[in-house]
Protein backbone atom coordinates (compact mmCIF):
# COMPACT_ATOMS: atom_id res chain seq x y z
CA UNK A 1 0.00 0.00 0.00
CA UNK A 2 3.03 1.93 -0.54
CA UNK A 3 1.94 5.53 -2.67
CA UNK A 4 4.34 6.00 -4.79
CA UNK A 5 5.59 9.23 -5.95
CA UNK A 6 3.27 11.01 -8.44
CA UNK A 7 0.11 10.05 -7.00
CA UNK A 8 -0.31 12.63 -4.34
CA UNK A 9 -0.82 16.36 -4.89
CA UNK A 10 0.92 18.86 -3.17
CA UNK A 11 -2.24 19.92 -0.91
CA UNK A 12 -2.57 16.03 0.36
CA UNK A 13 1.03 15.38 1.04
CA UNK A 14 1.62 18.40 3.08
CA UNK A 15 -1.76 17.97 5.20
CA UNK A 16 -0.88 14.46 5.81
CA UNK A 17 2.16 15.53 6.74
CA UNK A 18 1.28 17.75 9.23
CA UNK A 19 -0.57 14.82 10.65
CA UNK A 20 1.79 12.51 10.60
CA UNK A 21 4.84 14.67 11.69
CA UNK A 22 1.98 15.97 14.27
CA UNK A 23 1.36 12.25 15.77
CA UNK A 24 5.64 10.79 15.75
CA UNK A 25 5.94 13.85 18.07
CA UNK A 26 2.96 13.23 19.94
CA UNK A 27 3.96 9.70 20.24
CA UNK A 28 7.60 10.54 21.33
CA UNK A 29 6.70 12.44 23.88
CA UNK A 30 4.22 9.96 25.33
CA UNK A 31 6.63 7.10 24.86
CA UNK A 32 9.36 9.02 26.76
CA UNK A 33 7.04 9.18 30.03
CA UNK A 34 6.75 5.68 30.84
CA UNK A 35 10.83 5.29 29.03
CA UNK A 36 12.79 2.61 30.09
CA UNK A 37 15.42 1.57 28.14
CA UNK A 38 14.71 -1.87 27.26
CA UNK A 39 11.46 -0.46 25.49
CA UNK A 40 14.25 0.04 22.42
CA UNK A 41 15.43 -2.93 22.38
CA UNK A 42 12.00 -4.12 21.70
CA UNK A 43 11.33 -1.33 19.21
CA UNK A 44 14.35 -2.16 17.55
CA UNK A 45 13.61 -5.99 17.17
CA UNK A 46 9.83 -5.66 16.56
CA UNK A 47 11.10 -2.85 13.40
CA UNK A 48 13.18 -5.53 12.16
CA UNK A 49 10.63 -8.62 12.16
CA UNK A 50 7.73 -5.90 10.42
CA UNK A 51 10.73 -4.79 8.22
CA UNK A 52 11.49 -8.53 7.05
CA UNK A 53 7.76 -9.31 7.05
CA UNK A 54 6.58 -6.45 4.81
CA UNK A 55 8.51 -7.99 1.99
CA UNK A 56 6.99 -10.79 2.00
CA UNK A 57 4.42 -10.65 -0.35
CA UNK A 58 1.51 -13.17 -0.62
CA UNK A 59 -0.84 -13.89 -3.57
CA UNK A 60 -4.49 -13.45 -3.41
CA UNK A 61 -6.95 -13.89 -5.96
CA UNK A 62 -6.55 -12.46 -9.51
CA UNK A 63 -2.88 -12.01 -9.62
CA UNK A 64 -2.56 -9.65 -6.92
CA UNK A 65 -0.64 -9.48 -3.92
CA UNK A 66 -0.27 -8.13 -0.32
CA UNK A 67 2.00 -8.27 2.38
CA UNK A 68 1.87 -7.32 6.06
CA UNK A 69 1.60 -3.95 7.48
CA UNK A 70 2.43 -4.53 10.95
CA UNK A 71 0.50 -1.67 12.48
CA UNK A 72 -1.62 -3.96 14.66
CA UNK A 73 1.49 -6.14 15.44
CA UNK A 74 3.23 -2.97 16.63
CA UNK A 75 0.47 -1.58 18.48
CA UNK A 76 -0.38 -4.72 20.30
CA UNK A 77 3.01 -5.34 21.20
CA UNK A 78 4.33 -1.95 21.88
CA UNK A 79 1.47 0.21 22.29
CA UNK A 80 0.09 2.50 19.61
CA UNK A 81 2.78 5.15 20.99
CA UNK A 82 6.29 3.09 20.60
CA UNK A 83 4.03 1.28 17.87
CA UNK A 84 3.62 4.57 15.50
CA UNK A 85 7.63 5.07 16.24
CA UNK A 86 9.04 1.78 14.57
CA UNK A 87 6.02 2.14 11.63
CA UNK A 88 7.68 5.23 10.81
CA UNK A 89 11.29 4.51 11.14
CA UNK A 90 9.83 1.49 8.57
CA UNK A 91 8.30 3.51 6.29
CA UNK A 92 11.39 6.18 6.05
CA UNK A 93 13.93 3.89 5.63
CA UNK A 94 11.83 1.77 2.77
CA UNK A 95 11.56 5.41 1.24
CA UNK A 96 15.18 6.72 1.25
CA UNK A 97 16.76 3.50 1.22
CA UNK A 98 14.90 1.13 -0.74
CA UNK A 99 12.98 3.59 -2.87
CA UNK A 100 9.86 1.77 -1.45
CA UNK A 101 7.03 4.19 -1.27
CA UNK A 102 7.30 7.73 -2.36
CA UNK A 103 9.26 10.79 -0.67
CA UNK A 104 7.03 13.47 -1.28
CA UNK A 105 4.34 10.64 -1.04
CA UNK A 106 6.17 10.23 2.79
CA UNK A 107 3.79 11.90 4.96
CA UNK A 108 0.31 10.27 2.66
CA UNK A 109 1.85 7.08 3.57
CA UNK A 110 2.52 7.75 7.32
CA UNK A 111 -0.06 8.96 7.62
CA UNK A 112 -2.13 5.79 6.48
CA UNK A 113 0.24 2.85 7.98
CA UNK A 114 1.81 4.87 10.82
CA UNK A 115 -1.17 6.30 12.24
CA UNK A 116 -4.51 5.02 10.92
CA UNK A 117 -2.71 1.47 10.79
CA UNK A 118 -1.79 2.08 14.72
CA UNK A 119 -4.01 3.75 16.00
CA UNK A 120 -7.03 2.04 14.40
CA UNK A 121 -5.72 -0.92 14.67
CA UNK A 122 -4.97 -0.32 18.52
CA UNK A 123 -8.57 1.04 19.04
CA UNK A 124 -10.41 -1.80 17.99
CA UNK A 125 -8.08 -4.42 20.30
CA UNK A 126 -8.60 -2.75 23.40
CA UNK A 127 -12.36 -2.33 22.72
CA UNK A 128 -12.90 -5.66 21.94
CA UNK A 129 -10.06 -6.99 24.58
CA UNK A 130 -12.24 -4.89 27.36
CA UNK A 131 -15.57 -7.56 26.60
CA UNK A 132 -13.38 -10.23 29.04
CA UNK A 133 -9.88 -11.35 29.55
CA UNK A 134 -10.35 -15.12 28.28
CA UNK A 135 -7.94 -15.99 25.43
CA UNK A 136 -10.34 -16.29 22.79
CA UNK A 137 -11.28 -12.77 22.86
CA UNK A 138 -7.94 -11.48 22.93
CA UNK A 139 -7.02 -13.40 19.90
CA UNK A 140 -10.57 -12.36 18.23
CA UNK A 141 -8.65 -9.09 19.11
CA UNK A 142 -5.67 -9.46 17.89
CA UNK A 143 -7.26 -10.90 14.11
CA UNK A 144 -10.01 -8.53 13.81
CA UNK A 145 -7.75 -5.18 14.93
CA UNK A 146 -5.53 -6.29 12.38
CA UNK A 147 -7.99 -6.73 9.55
CA UNK A 148 -9.29 -3.71 10.25
CA UNK A 149 -6.16 -1.73 10.21
CA UNK A 150 -5.09 -2.54 6.56
CA UNK A 151 -9.02 -1.70 5.60
CA UNK A 152 -9.11 1.34 7.09
CA UNK A 153 -5.45 2.25 5.82
CA UNK A 154 -6.64 1.37 2.55
CA UNK A 155 -9.56 4.14 3.09
CA UNK A 156 -7.25 6.23 3.70
CA UNK A 157 -5.08 5.99 0.86
CA UNK A 158 -7.79 5.86 -1.48
CA UNK A 159 -9.64 8.77 0.25
CA UNK A 160 -6.05 10.69 -0.38
CA UNK A 161 -5.94 9.72 -4.28
CA UNK A 162 -9.02 10.94 -4.82
CA UNK A 163 -8.76 14.22 -2.99
CA UNK A 164 -5.15 14.74 -5.40
CA UNK A 165 -7.48 14.18 -8.47
CA UNK A 166 -5.89 10.94 -9.55
CA UNK A 167 -9.47 9.58 -10.34
CA UNK A 168 -12.91 10.10 -9.36
CA UNK A 169 -14.10 8.50 -6.49
CA UNK A 170 -16.66 5.84 -6.50
CA UNK A 171 -15.80 2.46 -7.74
CA UNK A 172 -12.45 3.10 -7.88
CA UNK A 173 -12.29 3.70 -3.78
CA UNK A 174 -14.83 0.97 -3.71
CA UNK A 175 -12.14 -1.74 -5.41
CA UNK A 176 -9.05 0.02 -2.86
CA UNK A 177 -11.43 -1.03 0.27
CA UNK A 178 -12.76 -4.26 -1.33
CA UNK A 179 -9.18 -5.60 -2.63
CA UNK A 180 -7.56 -4.31 0.89
CA UNK A 181 -10.27 -6.59 2.64
CA UNK A 182 -9.04 -9.89 1.07
CA UNK A 183 -5.17 -8.20 1.72
CA UNK A 184 -6.10 -7.75 5.47
CA UNK A 185 -6.95 -11.24 6.00
CA UNK A 186 -3.46 -12.15 5.38
CA UNK A 187 -2.30 -9.44 8.18
CA UNK A 188 -4.63 -10.87 10.85
CA UNK A 189 -3.62 -14.37 9.77
CA UNK A 190 0.32 -13.32 10.29
CA UNK A 191 -0.15 -10.89 13.02
CA UNK A 192 -2.34 -13.98 15.07
CA UNK A 193 0.68 -16.43 14.18
CA UNK A 194 3.35 -13.55 15.77
CA UNK A 195 1.10 -12.87 18.42
CA UNK A 196 0.34 -16.66 19.64
CA UNK A 197 3.89 -17.66 18.93
CA UNK A 198 5.20 -14.60 21.32
CA UNK A 199 2.62 -15.30 23.90
CA UNK A 200 3.58 -18.96 23.83
CA UNK A 201 7.28 -18.48 24.09
CA UNK A 202 7.51 -15.07 26.21
CA UNK A 203 3.93 -13.40 26.84
CA UNK A 204 5.56 -10.45 28.74
CA UNK A 205 6.78 -9.45 25.76
CA UNK A 206 2.95 -8.27 24.87
CA UNK A 207 3.38 -4.89 26.73
CA UNK A 208 -0.36 -4.13 25.85
CA UNK A 209 -1.70 -8.06 26.80
CA UNK A 210 -2.19 -7.81 30.76
CA UNK A 211 -2.90 -3.93 30.98
CA UNK A 212 -6.20 -2.51 32.30
CA UNK A 213 -8.69 -0.39 30.22
CA UNK A 214 -8.09 2.62 31.49
CA UNK A 215 -4.94 4.00 29.05
CA UNK A 216 -3.32 3.48 25.97
CA UNK A 217 0.50 3.58 26.61
CA UNK A 218 1.57 4.87 30.04
CA UNK A 219 0.23 3.44 32.90
CA UNK A 220 1.67 -0.22 33.52
CA UNK A 221 1.27 -2.98 35.72
CA UNK A 222 3.67 -4.55 38.28
CA UNK A 223 4.36 -7.54 35.84
CA UNK A 224 5.36 -5.74 32.92
CA UNK A 225 8.68 -5.73 31.06
CA UNK A 226 9.15 -1.73 31.35
CA UNK A 227 8.13 -1.54 35.48
CA UNK A 228 6.19 0.57 37.67
CA UNK A 229 5.53 4.32 36.65
CA UNK A 230 8.16 5.95 39.53
CA UNK A 231 6.18 7.47 42.51
CA UNK B 1 16.22 -7.77 30.99
CA UNK B 2 15.50 -11.19 32.10
CA UNK B 3 17.93 -13.78 30.34
CA UNK B 4 14.41 -15.73 29.11
CA UNK B 5 13.47 -12.33 27.81
CA UNK B 6 16.68 -11.99 26.13
CA UNK B 7 16.24 -15.63 24.40
CA UNK B 8 12.92 -14.87 23.31
CA UNK B 9 14.05 -11.44 21.68
CA UNK B 10 16.82 -13.22 19.99
CA UNK B 11 15.15 -15.52 18.54
CA UNK B 12 12.39 -13.19 17.25
CA UNK B 13 15.77 -11.58 15.48
CA UNK B 14 16.63 -14.97 14.04
CA UNK B 15 13.03 -15.02 12.60
CA UNK B 16 13.07 -11.57 11.30
CA UNK B 17 16.89 -11.95 9.64
CA UNK B 18 15.53 -15.90 8.30
CA UNK B 19 12.46 -14.31 6.89
CA UNK B 20 14.73 -10.99 5.71
CA UNK B 21 17.37 -13.23 3.93
CA UNK B 22 15.82 -16.57 2.52
CA UNK B 23 11.53 -16.22 2.62
CA UNK B 24 11.62 -12.38 0.59
CA UNK B 25 13.21 -13.82 -2.25
CA UNK B 26 10.48 -16.30 -2.32
CA UNK B 27 7.61 -13.37 -2.14
CA UNK B 28 4.68 -12.99 -4.25
CA UNK B 29 5.75 -10.87 -7.54
CA UNK B 30 2.05 -9.84 -8.29
CA UNK B 31 1.71 -6.28 -7.90
CA UNK B 32 0.12 -4.90 -4.77
CA UNK B 33 -3.51 -4.14 -3.97
CA UNK B 34 -2.56 -0.71 -4.46
CA UNK B 35 -0.90 -1.04 -8.16
CA UNK B 36 -3.22 -3.34 -9.23
CA UNK B 37 -6.38 -1.04 -8.26
CA UNK B 38 -4.13 1.79 -10.05
CA UNK B 39 -3.48 -0.36 -13.06
CA UNK B 40 -7.25 -1.70 -13.16
CA UNK B 41 -8.12 2.27 -13.35
CA UNK B 42 -5.26 3.30 -15.74
CA UNK B 43 -3.67 5.34 -13.32
CA UNK B 44 -0.80 3.51 -12.84
CA UNK B 45 1.64 5.39 -14.97
CA UNK B 46 1.16 8.75 -13.04
CA UNK B 47 3.79 6.74 -10.85
CA UNK B 48 7.28 8.50 -10.91
CA UNK B 49 10.41 8.71 -8.77
CA UNK B 50 13.16 11.27 -8.32
CA UNK B 51 15.24 10.76 -11.14
CA UNK B 52 17.79 12.19 -9.19
CA UNK B 53 17.78 10.28 -5.89
CA UNK B 54 20.35 7.53 -5.66
CA UNK B 55 18.55 4.74 -3.63
CA UNK B 56 21.27 2.91 -1.74
CA UNK B 57 18.98 -0.07 -2.37
CA UNK B 58 16.67 0.60 -5.11
CA UNK B 59 13.41 -1.79 -5.24
CA UNK B 60 14.88 -3.97 -2.70
CA UNK B 61 18.10 -5.28 -5.32
CA UNK B 62 20.79 -5.01 -3.51
CA UNK B 63 23.36 -3.25 -5.87
CA UNK B 64 26.61 -5.33 -7.76
CA UNK B 65 24.81 -8.57 -7.39
CA UNK B 66 23.64 -10.53 -10.26
CA UNK B 67 22.03 -13.72 -9.05
CA UNK B 68 18.58 -12.60 -8.67
CA UNK B 69 17.98 -14.63 -5.36
CA UNK B 70 21.11 -13.17 -3.78
CA UNK B 71 20.31 -9.58 -4.78
CA UNK B 72 16.72 -9.61 -2.62
CA UNK B 73 18.41 -11.69 -0.07
CA UNK B 74 21.05 -9.63 0.64
CA UNK B 75 18.65 -6.48 0.82
CA UNK B 76 15.95 -8.35 3.35
CA UNK B 77 19.14 -8.80 5.41
CA UNK B 78 20.05 -5.18 5.21
CA UNK B 79 17.27 -3.75 6.06
CA UNK B 80 16.71 -5.96 9.54
CA UNK B 81 20.59 -4.79 10.17
CA UNK B 82 19.67 -0.86 9.59
CA UNK B 83 16.56 -1.83 11.73
CA UNK B 84 18.93 -2.81 14.26
CA UNK B 85 20.99 -0.31 14.28
CA UNK B 86 19.28 2.80 13.91
CA UNK B 87 17.37 1.33 17.58
CA UNK B 88 20.79 0.44 18.76
CA UNK B 89 22.37 3.79 18.29
CA UNK B 90 19.29 5.20 19.80
CA UNK B 91 19.87 3.23 22.87
CA UNK B 92 23.67 3.54 23.30
CA UNK B 93 22.77 7.48 22.73
CA UNK B 94 20.11 7.40 25.90
CA UNK B 95 22.59 5.08 27.97
CA UNK B 96 25.66 7.51 27.60
CA UNK B 97 23.44 10.70 28.15
CA UNK B 98 22.76 8.83 31.30
CA UNK B 99 26.08 8.05 31.94
CA UNK B 100 27.29 11.67 31.25
CA UNK B 101 24.88 13.17 33.51
CA UNK B 102 26.42 10.75 35.91
CA UNK B 103 22.57 10.33 37.55
CA UNK B 104 23.17 6.30 38.74
CA UNK B 105 20.02 6.36 40.21
CA UNK B 106 18.45 7.69 37.67
CA UNK B 107 20.15 5.45 35.01
CA UNK B 108 19.84 2.76 36.98
CA UNK B 109 15.65 3.02 36.68
CA UNK B 110 16.58 3.92 33.29
CA UNK B 111 18.20 0.39 32.33
CA UNK B 112 16.62 -1.75 34.66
Amino acid sequence: MHIPDGFVDLKTAVTSSVFSISGFIFSVMKVKQYFRAKVIVIMGVFAALIFAAQMLNFTILGGTSGHLLGGALAAIVLGPFAGSIIITVVLVIQAFIFGDGGIFALGANGFNMAIIGVFGAYFFYWLIKKISNKKIVFYSAVAFSSWISVVLASFFAAIELGISGIYTFGLTLQSMVYIHMLIGLGEAAITTFIIFFIDRIRPELILTKNRGNSHWAGEINNNSIIGTKEP
Amino acid sequence: MKKKEITALVIIILAATFTGLFLSPLASVHPDGLERVAEDYGFIDKAKSFENINFLIPDYEFPGVENSFWKTALSGFAGVIIMLAIFGIIYFIIYFAMKDKNNISNKNKLLK
